[in-house]
């Protein structure tokens, strides 16, 4: 328990002092559609390209994105984002 | 570390119980183990990339492998064969219970398209489409000698690569990183240029294997950004990245402390500080736009037969030059089963100028004596085809013959080492497997493949698996 107050007071530590640095979000890229791909015929050593169609974008429904945010949230996305990247998150339970 | 570790990191939770061979080896070790377990503990404090030296002189820093993946062809390359001139055609029946299907049943002999010329004072062969690479054909040393294991693609690629024809164990830049360390902090001691498609075998072929993961090599992609998400988004200030890593550092060093000899986690920690420094030094060293005009018309950088290999062999002079300790470059495929003048003529074409351009570059800036460059497939190709719908002129894979070249790093320039039989179908002369030319490049610098050894699945183990002999021939 004491392992685990101390992790929390960190934590929320980190959230307030990374406030001010996420004031500034830009919006997400929209996934492609569409990707070329290069190859080399087998037989003959000549190069070929060709378009793929991404079909799995086709109707893809994107998570809210930092922009879509308020500093709040983007500065807990963060600790978040910390914490799942940590082998500690597997002692969160 | 030699006990293996028998409970997770989450939650003490057994994975599986210990064997009759962990509990001997346990007991073994219980004697020493408390002035062990200090030594680890120091040994673990220390950056598994930190420099070291060799065990014995080098005559190398660096290698750069240019890995001509699909099996290139040393009869229509690096070593002719007029003979064949004779029985061009002519049918024969093949019984070799050792070759693969291809190899066996109705097959006919194939003279080779290309004209051979004698190049530099040294009098190298090479077919006279190598334009370029044949003006600096007396600093090549040919080997003709090597044989390996395997008639397949995968399973070649492997051996070659990594010694070991069944994948998993390290590639050689993953051991020669374990055994020398890293001359650059901020950039990866192993980095790979693979083509846009992965080769045969995929990305086991620069694993970093039972090594801990440090050692494992780095692809950059082929084309768009070679690394992606190098660059934060915009917002994303250096600033930000440096408070939510330094977070991410003091929960996984108090998790570190608590689970000791957590290989990968070390490797994660050194990984993601790794990651930021790159973004540092990555984008100026990938950056080709700065290079001068006159260099990349050199390496054939804006000529479309030559631009990728010509990108791929200047970034590879680039990252020698900050330190990177091994630089493999793929191209291919060389695997022309038909059609082998229009095949390996295009191929040719494409790397000839630049590899041409590499030597002569890494030569200018007096960095060929410490670079090692090696040429190679995972095999050579055989005399003849098999009938396959028709008659196409092409060849099959051999294992028995291929033409390897090095230059730089201390071999053996202006000399070809070993021979093949008069229609290129087995080494005769010079025969060595590649263990042994395994052990060579560890020995030019100044690795000895004996005392290369990790310990794994219960014994000491090695690139050349059981130990190898230098091929004191291809060494100045």
């Amino acid at each position: 328990m004491k392992h685990l107050s101390l992790l929390t007071a960190l934590l929320l530590a980190h959230w307030r002092e990374t406030i001010p640095l996420v004031q500034t979000a830009s919006a997400s890229p929209k996934p492609p559609l569409e990707v070329r791909r290069d190859a080399v015929e087998e037989n003959t050593g000549e190069k070929f390209s060709f378009n793929e169609t991404l079909h799995a974008y086709a109707e893809f429904v994107p998570d809210l994105q930092p922009a879509d945010v308020d500093v709040r949230t983007r500065a807990l996305a963060d600790v978040c984002l910390v914490l799942l990247n940590s082998n500690e998150f597997a002692y969160v339970y | 570390m030699f006990i293996k570790p028998y409970f997770t990191c989450a939650g003490g939770r057994a994975l599986h119980a210990p064997t009759r061979r962990d509990f001997i080896y346990s007991l073994g070790a219980s004697l020493g183990s408390v002035a062990f377990s200090s030594l680890l503990a120091e040994e673990a404090k220390k950056n598994p990339l930190a420099p070291k030296d060799g065990h014995l002189p080098a005559k190398a820093k660096n290698i750069i492998f240019l890995m001509m993946e699909g099996g290139p062809s040393h009869i229509d390359t690096f070593d002719p064969k007029p003979a064949l001139a004779k029985r061009h055609l002519k049918e024969f029946v093949r019984e070799d219970k050792r070759a693969s299907a291809m190899q066996g049943g109705k097959r006919y002999y194939v003279q080779s398209p290309f004209k051979f010329i004698k190049a530099g004072q040294s009098g190298a062969d090479m077919a006279d489409n190598w334009t370029h690479l044949a003006k600096v054909a007396d600093d090549l040393c040919f080997f003709r000698g090597c044989t390996v294991d395997s008639v397949n693609h995968p399973t070649a690629m492997y051996q070659m690569n990594c010694g070991n024809r069944f994948g998993g164990d390290p590639g050689i830049g993953a051991w020669v990183n374990y055994g020398l360390g890293s001359l650059n902090q901020d950039l990866p001691g192993f980095i790979v240029l693979p083509e846009v498609s992965y080769p045969q075998g995929g990305a086991a072929n620069w694993s970093n294997g039972y090594l801990p993961a440090s050692f494992q090599g780095t692809p950059l992609r082929a084309k768009g950004s070679p690394i992606l998400d190098l660059t934060p988004p915009p917002g994303v200030s250096e600033a930000r990245q440096r408070k939510n890593l330094d977070l991410l550092a003091k929960l996984n060093t108090t998790h570190a402390a608590q689970h000791p000899g957590h290989d990968e986690l070390a490797a994660r920690m050194d990984n993601y500080e790794l990651a930021f420094r790159m973004q540092m030094q990555v984008p100026e060293t990938l950056d080709l736009s700065k290079e001068d005009e006159k260099i990349k018309e050199l390496y054939g950088i804006g000529n479309d037969a030559t631009d990728a290999f010509g990108r791929k062999c200047l970034l590879a002079r680039k990252l020698v030059e900050k330190g990177v300790r091994f630089v493999q470059l793929y191209n291919g495929s060389w695997d022309s089963h038909d059609y082998i003048e229009r095949a390996h003529g295009n191929l040719v074409r494409g790397v000839d100028q630049p590899i041409a351009a590499l030597i002569t570059d890494l030569k200018q800036r007096g960095l060929l004596e410490s670079t090692l460059i090696v040429w190679c497939g995972e095999f050579g190709r055989t005399p003849d085809n098999g009938v396959r719908g028709g008659t196409a002129y092409g060849r099959d894979h051999n294992p028995n013959a291929m033409t390897i070249w090095l230059a730089g790093g201390g071999c053996k320039a202006g000399h070809t080492i070993g021979a093949t039989d008069e229609l290129g179908m087995e080494a005769v002369e010079g025969k060595a497997h590649v263990r042994d030319f395994h052990v060579t490049l560890l020995r030019l610098l100044g690795l000895d493949d004996n005392k290369l050894t990790f310990y794994h699945g219960g014994r000491f183990k090695q690139l050349s698996q059981f130990g190898g002999t230098v091929i004191q021939d291809l060494i100045a």
